[in-house]
């Protein structure tokens, strides 16, 4: 063979292998620590889905820009696009690094979206991202839009755009 | 190297076609084949998940904080109705749901206040289904995910099959604790051994179709090749094989008005030419054809030479018509050539009533004094009445000529020229009727084989030069 077919062979080679191999996300940011949080104490009682025993969550800036609407006498909270919700998972043995990163990203036309979200998971340790695009974390968050024991526990079934914990401005703002 | 063997056009035309057709049409049936087929499985497919979806929302919606009765009596008219799939609910552990009254204990233990409504509720459904333990336990597994699969029974029977975790979400979580993420899996089942059994006769039939069609149509291709292209060859082929051994009235008669069809023709156009060539090649001297075919260069020869000639032959011409003159000049001219042919002379060229010819080789000399003899008898036998009474001179020289090509580009004889070859014309025109004059050249070679009167001294032409010259009178006794 020619050396320009080997030079050809082996991109297409690397070429076919880095569609095939999986699609680094990388939508969750490293910096999440600094934003501001929806919940006064980390969460330690029980919930399925997020199996961890200690959880934070926090908010990018976009998100505190939170939409408020009432119409109707219903109420309803939309995130702005861009909006990062991110909570932390701690297991309660090793409370010094999250064990996982579940993370809820506004981005409405995205064709991975559920709801308008971007559901992604992260495995700390492996440092890899997954995309949730069915069901299992979409119909538990629709839970956030009717009433439910957790927080404020949405007495008036507000529509909360999927999330639990809403942000609520620090008093004084 | 070996001569490759022969094969004829037919088989090759028959294979060309037969593969043209089983890659064409083969390819495409295979195509639509596998097209459809997997079309068929998808929709299948499509629509499993489409319900399995439909039935997750609805038992979903149902599954209210105290109405399980509501979603049981759901789920039990689900599973009654529809007769295409079967329905069946798992709790996570593989068991079936609603079969026992663990769940129940269980949720009467977390809510205590609603324990009142489920007294009627125990094993009121038994379906007796089993769960493909591999799928079952992604469905149910960390995250759960919903799977879809493809199963094989032993009875032959053959199945799409999804799996769909119910997830413990909220609201569910008063009743049923939290301590898991999964509550069951509903699992949907279509039996696909009709369709299937419909996708194979159709790709059986579809292959079936394609063999007949295959074999239809090379018989009709090789049929209308035979026809058009093969036939006509081989009657063209056989017309030019004939012409070969010399049946020049062959014809090509192909009715094809097409590129074969001129083929035809042109071949008869062909065959004609070489029909005219051929009786043309009659009347050209051998030595022309001969050289004419290796196309030598003008060259000094030694030959003898034959020149004869009618005597009186204008006056003749005036006094007979037109028509006897031609039809008597050719037999005087026929017979001799005849004798000079058969005694290996060749004719160069025939000017009006004269006949030019030649010998060469061994014994040219003997076998050119031989045909003379044999003229001059064939003209004195009857009386010398055969020819009506015409009479010929004949003179005979030997010598060196030049030969070669003569004449111009358009039109050209292989003959020769040189002083020798006026001598013989001399020699002729000065033969008395029924006369033959041989040079003294000639005579030299054959003295001792024929009788001869001489010498004589002749004057040459246009020159002041005499030859020396002999009458032949006959064979030697
Ligand atoms: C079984 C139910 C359930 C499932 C499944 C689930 N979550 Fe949650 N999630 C919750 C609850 C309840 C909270 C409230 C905070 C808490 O208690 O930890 C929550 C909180 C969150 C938050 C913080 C925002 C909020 O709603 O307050 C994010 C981000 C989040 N979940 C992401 C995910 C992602 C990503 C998945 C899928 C991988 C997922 N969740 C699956 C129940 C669930």
């Amino acid at each position: 063979m020619k050396p320009g077919a080997w030079i050809l062979l082996i991109t297409a080679l690397l070429f076919v292998a880095g569609c095939t191999g999986k699609t680094p996300a990388n939508l969750v940011p490293a910096d999440y620590s600094l934003w501001a949080s929806t919940v006064d104490a980390p969460l330690v009682y029980e919930i399925p889905g997020h199996t961890m025993d200690i959880r934070k969550i926090y908010i990018n800036e976009t998100g505190t820009r939170l939409e408020v609407r009432e119409t109707g006498g219903e109420v309803f909270h939309e995130y702005p696009e861009g909006t990062i919700i991110l909570k932390e998972n701690y297991r309660a043995q090793e409370s010094d690094r999250p064990a996982m990163l579940t993370a809820m990203i506004k981005a409405r036309k995205d064709p991975r979206a559920r709801g308008g979200w971007i559901w992604v998971a992260k495995d700390t340790a492996a440092g890899e991202e997954r995309i949730f695009s069915d069901e299992f974390c979409f119909t538990c968050h629709q839970n956030a839009n009717e009433q439910h024991p957790y927080g404020d526990g949405n007495r008036n079934g507000d529509f909360r755009d999927f999330v639990f914990y809403p942000w609520n401005p620090p008093d004084g703002e | 190297m070996k001569k490759p063997r022969f094969v004829p056009i037919n088989s090759k035309v028959n294979v060309i076609i037969i593969l043209a057709l089983v890659v064409g049409i083969g390819s495409i049936s295979f195509y639509l084949t596998t097209e459809i087929t997997t079309t068929i499985d998808e929709l299948l497919a499509d629509n499993l998940n489409q319900q399995s979806e439909i039935l997750f929302a609805a038992i979903e919606n149902f599954m209210i904080p105290g109405e399980a009765k509501l979603a049981v009596n759901f789920f039990e008219t689900m599973v009654r109705s529809s007769a295409d799939y079967s329905i069946s609910l798992f709790r996570r552990n593989g068991k079936v749901a609603f079969s026992d009254e663990t769940t129940i204990k269980q949720v009467i233990e977390n809510a205590p206040a609603i324990a009142s409504m489920f007294d009627t509720m125990a094993e009121r459904i038994t379906t007796k289904e089993s769960v493909n333990e591999a799928y079952f336990q992604t469905a149910v597994g960390a995250p759960p995910l919903s799977v879809f699969f493809e199963e094989k029974t032993e009875d032959g029977a053959t199945y799409f099959r999804a799996y769909k975790p119910l997830i413990n979400l909220p609201k569910c979580t008063g009743c049923h604790g939290t301590d898991h993420t999964v509550r069951g899996v509903i699992d949907i089942r279509d039996d696909i051994s009709g369709s299937r059994r419909q996708q194979l006769i159709a790709a059986y039939s579809a292959g079936g179709f394609f063999v007949g069609m295959v074999f239809l149509l090379a018989f009709i291709l090789t049929g209308f090749m035979r026809k058009t292209v093969i036939k006509p060859i081989k009657i063209v082929g056989e017309v030019c094989a004939k012409v070969t051994d010399g049946q020049f009235d062959q014809r090509v008669t192909i009715k094809n008005n097409d590129e074969i069809g001129r083929l035809g023709n042109t071949v008869n156009k062909m065959v004609e030419g070489l029909h005219e060539r051929f009786e043309l090649s009659k009347y050209v001297s051998a030595s022309t054809i001969g050289s004419l075919r290796d196309s030598k260069d003008g060259q000094v020869v030694s030959i003898t030479m034959l020149f004869s000639d009618i005597r009186g032959f204008t006056a003749y011409s005036e006094r007979n018509s037109p028509d006897k003159v031609v039809e008597n000049l050719n037999r005087v001219l026929n017979v001799q050539t005849e004798i000079i042919l058969a005694n290996g002379g060749d004719i160069d060229k025939y000017v009006g009533d004269e006949i030019v010819a030649m010998f060469t080789g061994e014994d040219q000399c003997e076998r050119a004094c031989r045909s003379a003899i044999e003229i001059q008898k064939t003209f004195r036998e009857n009386g010398g009445k055969s020819f009506d009474g015409l009479r010929l001179g004949v003179g005979i020289n030997t010598g060196e000529v030049i030969l070669g090509m003569i004449g111009s580009k358009k039109r050209a004889d292989y003959t020769f020229i040189g002083d020798n070859v006026n001598t013989a014309s001399r020699l002729c025109s000065a033969a008395q009727p029924g006369e033959i004059l041989i040079a003294d050249t000639t005579y030299a070679k054959t003295g001792a084989i024929f009788r001869v009167d001489g010498p004589f001294r002749l004057k040459a032409k246009g020159k002041d030069l005499y030859v020396k010259v002999y009458k032949l009178a006959g064979m030697k006794e």
